[in-house]
């Protein structure tokens, strides 16, 4: 069980990632609200709230993808956690990518893990099922305007 | 001739001549010694003749037997003394006779006139006057000849001290010549080719080593030129052969710099085949991904709609996407070999082995497989190839077992002891199982990319485990071979160097 309060922000710029990703939360019946960006520029842009988004809340957890047009993750990791406004927004990278660099980079920059996207789906599903039951179930977030204390514990 | 000879020739003469000339020149003084000798005796000679007229006045006048006795005494005297005298010249010894046949008739008178004194009669006045006057006139004679003689021997004295004057002068002469000859020598033989030495060596010092002194007498310093034109031959040689070494110095610090740039051209060229095998292999990944995703969902989603056989077709490709991937990840470590090779450091091939059993628990508890290890040596290599190796080699034998019997692999050195020492000293492992073996013809073949020698329906794998193998031994300067039978097992062996003399490795 998982808290469905918890929204989740993920940048991928592949449609069928996100395709697969979105059917695997369907298989997980991860319930959350998960928002896509397609780039580094839109999620920022998402972030801080401009353009088009203005209207959004930041996310409480953040699936990131490493190569991306534009601005690619490692880029927009490195904004994220110098941000004093964006630097508690725990972040996942969920990438292609096993390359010994990125995961020490990522690391070294502040982000909280590190996936490699698995190759079938029926992983894909494991996985996603994985970060329901910890990202979603263990973990303790900040309390934030939308997710007031009380709202959300652990095992509800 | 030597320069030693003639220095003791030219002592011996000068020597000699010394001698010849202190002889001559003693000679000399001794005559003249003699003639004055000669002359003092005369001069006494005249003394006493006039002592006997003296004595014979006295006795004509006295005519007393004492007188007469005195007389006799003086004569005999006289004459002794003349005979004393040893003349050396005819004219001295005629004069000497003479004075004798003077000294006779003197005596002769002398005793007619003592016979007519000791007569009866009384001589006659002329007679006295006569004999008195033969007296006086062989007296005469006698000093007037012993005048001539003193006058002769003087004479020859002062010829004598002439003679011997010369004499000194001519040796003195001579020595200086020998003195001037013997300083011409040394000129000439030793002082003109020792200055002609220090010349040649000076224009030699200036760095100019193809002059030759070129003495070539026969002497001492004819010696020492050749001598020193020996040592110049040898100075050159020497001089070349250093001039030769700093030439290979250089060309070799040359080459090294060459090595040293042509290394750091490999090792970008790695590191950018490295990039691009990793790019190339994770681009390629990506469009397999998706099929092998989609195709799980189609199956999952439209399983009905597709009906048994097109769910068949769905697990075909999807099956094809996994062994692409596999491929792709075989292709990638095959060329990490190179790209991702490391440093050599001492490896322990029982820690390795014990890492590689480890790691395959799982394959060797399920095929119930049975490992003998036995003592491994440390050799110089990249650890983790050298486990990737070991790995490859026991988990074929472990896959390549028979049907019906368990796997047992022995990994044993198989190092030949016994060979020429001064050869590069060699590690021989081998890995030998009890499996179903192959056709020794395919021995070389299996090494290749991707060379299978069974379908996939009996066994799995890409074909990249023993290029793999193969790939490693020869990065570290080894080769790895096989041996079997079908139906015997095989012998996997793989000889590498025990040590390298680089610890860098081979980035090659």
């Amino acid at each position: 069980m998982n808290c469905v309060a918890i929204s989740i922000l993920m940048a991928e710029d592949d449609i069928e990632d996100q395709l697969l990703v979105k059917k695997a939360f369907k298989e997980a019946r991860v319930l959350n609200g998960l928002t896509i960006v397609n780039d580094g520029e839109e999620l920022m842009a998402y972030l801080r709230g401009e353009g088009d988004y203005a209207s959004a809340t930041k996310p409480d957890l953040l699936l990131l993808d490493l190569n991306m047009p534009r601005k690619d993750g490692r880029e927009a990791l490195e904004e994220i956690k110098s941000d004093p406004e964006l630097r508690h927004i725990p972040v996942v990278i969920l990438t292609t990518s096993d390359a010994d660099e990125d995961i020490l980079r990522s690391y070294n920059m502040g982000a909280n893990s590190y996936i490699q996207k698995p190759v079938t789906f029926e992983k894909m599903v494991e996985v996603v099922e994985a970060i329901g039951q910890y990202w979603l179930g263990v973990v303790k977030f900040p309390c934030t305007e939308h997710n007031p204390p009380g709202r959300c514990e652990s095992g509800t | 001739m030597r320069i030693a000879i003639k220095f003791r020739i030219v002592t011996l003469l000068a020597v000699l001549l010394a001698t010849l000339v202190a002889f001559v020149l003693i000679g000399a003084f001794n005559r003249v010694h003699d003639q004055i000798g000669r002359l003092r005796q005369t001069d006494r000679f005249l003394k006493s003749v006039f002592e006997l007229k003296v004595v014979t006045e006295d006795y004509l006048e006295t005519g007393l037997p004492r007188a007469n006795a005195q007389w006799h005494a003086k004569s005999a005297t006289l004459l002794g003394q003349l005979r004393e005298i040893a003349f050396n010249t005819d004219e001295q010894r005629a004069l000497a006779r003479r004075i004798q046949a003077n000294h006779t008739s003197l005596g002769r008178t002398f005793r007619e006139i003592e016979t007519t004194a000791a007569g009866d009669a009384t001589p006659e006045a002329v007679m006295i006057r006569r004999l008195t006057a033969n007296l006086d006139v062989a007296l005469l004679a006698m000093t007037s000849s012993a005048n001539q003689l003193l006058e002769v021997i003087y004479r020859d004295l002062v010829k004598g001290q002439r003679i011997a004057t010369t004499v000194a002068a001519f040796s003195s002469i001579a020595m200086l010549g020998m003195i001037v000859a013997l300083g011409a020598m040394i000129r000439r033989g030793a002082l003109r080719p020792l200055q002609r030495l220090q010349r040649d060596t000076a224009i030699i010092g200036e760095g100019n080593l193809d002059y030759r002194v070129g003495y070539d007498a026969d002497d001492e310093l004819g010696d020492l030129s050749r001598a020193f034109d020996g040592m110049l031959t040898r100075l050159k040689r020497v001089t070349a052969s250093r001039d030769e070494l700093n030439r290979e110095v250089a060309e070799r610090r040359r080459v090294e710099t060459e090595l040293r740039t042509t290394l750091t051209a490999l090792e970008q060229s790695n590191r950018d085949l490295e990039q691009f095998a990793y790019s190339a292999s994770h681009d390629l990944q990506e469009p397999l991904r998706k099929v092998a995703a989609f195709g799980s969902l189609l199956k999952k989603e439209y399983a009905d709609a597709i009906g048994e056989q097109g769910n068949q077709y769905v697990s075909i490709m999807c099956d094809a996407t996994g062994r692409m991937q596999k491929l792709i990840s075989a292709l990638l470590s095959y060329s990490r070999v190179t790209t991702r090779g490391k440093a050599f450091v001492p490896v322990d091939l029982n820690d390795a082995v014990a890492t590689v059993l480890s790691d395959l628990e799982t394959r060797i508890s399920e095929t119930k497989g049975d490992i003998v290890v036995g003592r491994l040596p440390t050799i110089q290599a990249d650890p983790a190839q050298i486990r990737q190796l070991l790995q490859n080699l026991i988990a074929n034998a472990l896959k390549f077992h028979k049907p019906d019997e368990a796997p047992r692999v022995q990994v044993y050195d198989d190092s030949i002891v016994e060979g020429d020492p001064s050869a590069m000293p060699l590690c021989r492992i081998s890995v030998e199982d009890n499996g179903i073996g192959f056709e020794q013809k395919y021995a070389d073949r299996i090494f290749g990319i991707f060379q299978r020698l069974h379908t996939r329906r009996e066994y799995s794998g890409t074909g990249i485990g023993l290029a793999v193998c193969r790939r490693i031994a020869e990065r570290h300067g080894g080769c790895v071979a096989a041996v079997s039978a079908p139906g015997n097992g095989a012998r996997f062996t793989f000889t590498l160097p025990l040590a390298r003399d680089t610890s860098q490795g081979d980035k090659t």
